[in-house]
């Protein structure tokens, strides 16, 4: 399965929360917020419309379903492409972030310096 | 049933009842659990992004059929409109004859009354029935109405618009799935325009332009989600003014109505193209 990066960041928070196992929606919720320290605060439209593109893309898949006080709940889970899909996003983050943080970014403020001064 | 639970039922409307009927117990679950206990209402984000998913939800819709086959769903709907704008105004009409036969001089209302039903059933075949039921009951129909139009070609006329529509049925109705049901509505609020001069105050004269005006605003709005009722409004427009611009002698306004809302037509198709499947193959992202 095929997928685009950059992945939005609801996106790879919806993925990043499966990567310990299937959770239902709510707990998505919650858990992309826990892991984006507040940041990520899914609205319950959005959450769907993402899980709905994801299952699409064979990215995420139904778990299992069960009926609480009355009404459907599903969980869901990554598949291997889903995970595959995080980790490129996660990579790719990590090697953009290098260029600001890491040895890159160092050299390259040393060499500006010595050429202004030249 | 809690005040909130109805207000998330009422928000979920905004998705296609197909989805509704797979997801929205879920959902209705999901954003229950999200809202802040005390509250009467979802939290103003949540109502946002429920609306703008169900919009997008109903768009997706569209992305699982060719250009092609929309096109045909929103021409048979105004088509259908349009046949059910008339009779209904002819079931007004027999009504009336029935009811003061002598004094009006006009023909059996009964007759009237069996042509107006065969074609609100040819209409509702559209949605139930087979593309072959919808051609059978059209045809009696025509021939009925027909046949009453030699005995008073001025109290009861079946104009071009009436049968071109009815071959727009008969030809297309069928081939290209059933519209959904959603579709009705236009369909419902189109046949109650005759009866508004009844209920409205005197000035709104026949047709109630301002009904019309709404309609087609609203559905211009709507393209940009969804092109088809702007496709089919205008198809409706077309067949409601066909016969007066073509009894207009001088520099005719029904011309010229014809003219601005076959352009809007046309132009619709655009939206529409890229809203349907050869849009989707190219546009989706993560």
């Amino acid at each position: 399965m095929s997928f685009r990066l950059p992945m939005r960041e609801p996106t790879y928070f919806v993925l990043a929360t499966l990567l310990a196992g299937p959770l239902h929606g709510y707990a998505i919720i919650k858990r992309a917020e826990e892991l984006s320290n507040g940041r990520i605060r899914l609205a319950t439209g959005t959450l769907y419309t993402a899980l709905d593109r994801l299952t699409a893309e064979g990215f995420v898949h139904l778990v299992s379903e069960e009926v609480v006080a009355g009404r459907v709940r599903r969980s869901y889970g990554l598949t291997d492409e889903g995970s595959a899909a995080l980790r490129a996003e996660a990579q790719r983050m990590a090697e953009a972030a290098r260029l600001v943080t890491g040895g890159a970014a160092a050299r390259g403020g040393r060499l500006g310096r010595k050429a202004r001064t030249a | 049933m809690t005040t909130l639970e109805r207000r998330c039922r009422l928000l979920l409307r905004a998705y296609p009842a197909g989805y509704r009927h797979d997801r929205g117990e879920e959902i209705l679950g999901t954003l229950l659990e999200a809202t802040p206990e005390g509250r009467a209402w979802p939290l103003a984000r949540d109502i946002r992004c429920l609306v703008t998913g169900g919009l997008r939800a109903r768009a997706a819709l569209n992305r699982q059929r060719t250009t092609a086959a929309n096109l045909r769903i929103a021409v048979v709907a105004g088509a259908a409109a349009y046949l059910a704008f008339s009779t209904a105004f002819e079931v007004k009409f027999a009504v009336l004859t029935l009811a003061a036969p002598a004094e009006r001089g006009l023909p059996d209302g009964w007759h009237l009354l069996l042509a107006a039903a065969l074609v609100g059933l040819a209409v509702a075949l559209v949605w139930v029935g087979s593309r072959r039921t919808v051609v059978l009951t059209g045809l009696t129909a025509a021939a009925i109405a027909v046949s009453l139009a030699g005995w008073v070609p001025r109290a009861f006329h079946w104009p071009i618009s009436e049968l071109a529509c009815m071959v727009v049925l008969a030809l297309l109705a069928g081939r290209c799935g059933r519209p959904g049901r959603a579709w009705l509505w236009l369909v419902a609020i189109v046949a109650v325009l005759p009866l508004a001069t009844d209920l409205t105050p005197t000035f709104w004269s026949f047709p109630p332009a301002a009904w019309l005006v709404a309609m087609g605003i609203a559905s211009l709005l709507w393209s940009v989600i969804d092109a088809r009722p702007v496709i089919a409004t205008a198809v409706f427009l077309l067949a409601f003014t066909l016969p007066s611009a073509m009894e207009d002698a001088g520099p005719p306004p029904g011309v010229l109505v014809l003219a601005v809302v076959g352009a809007v037509a046309a132009v619709a198709v655009w939206p529409l193209h890229r809203q349907s499947a050869r849009a989707a193959r190219h546009g989706s992202s993560s």
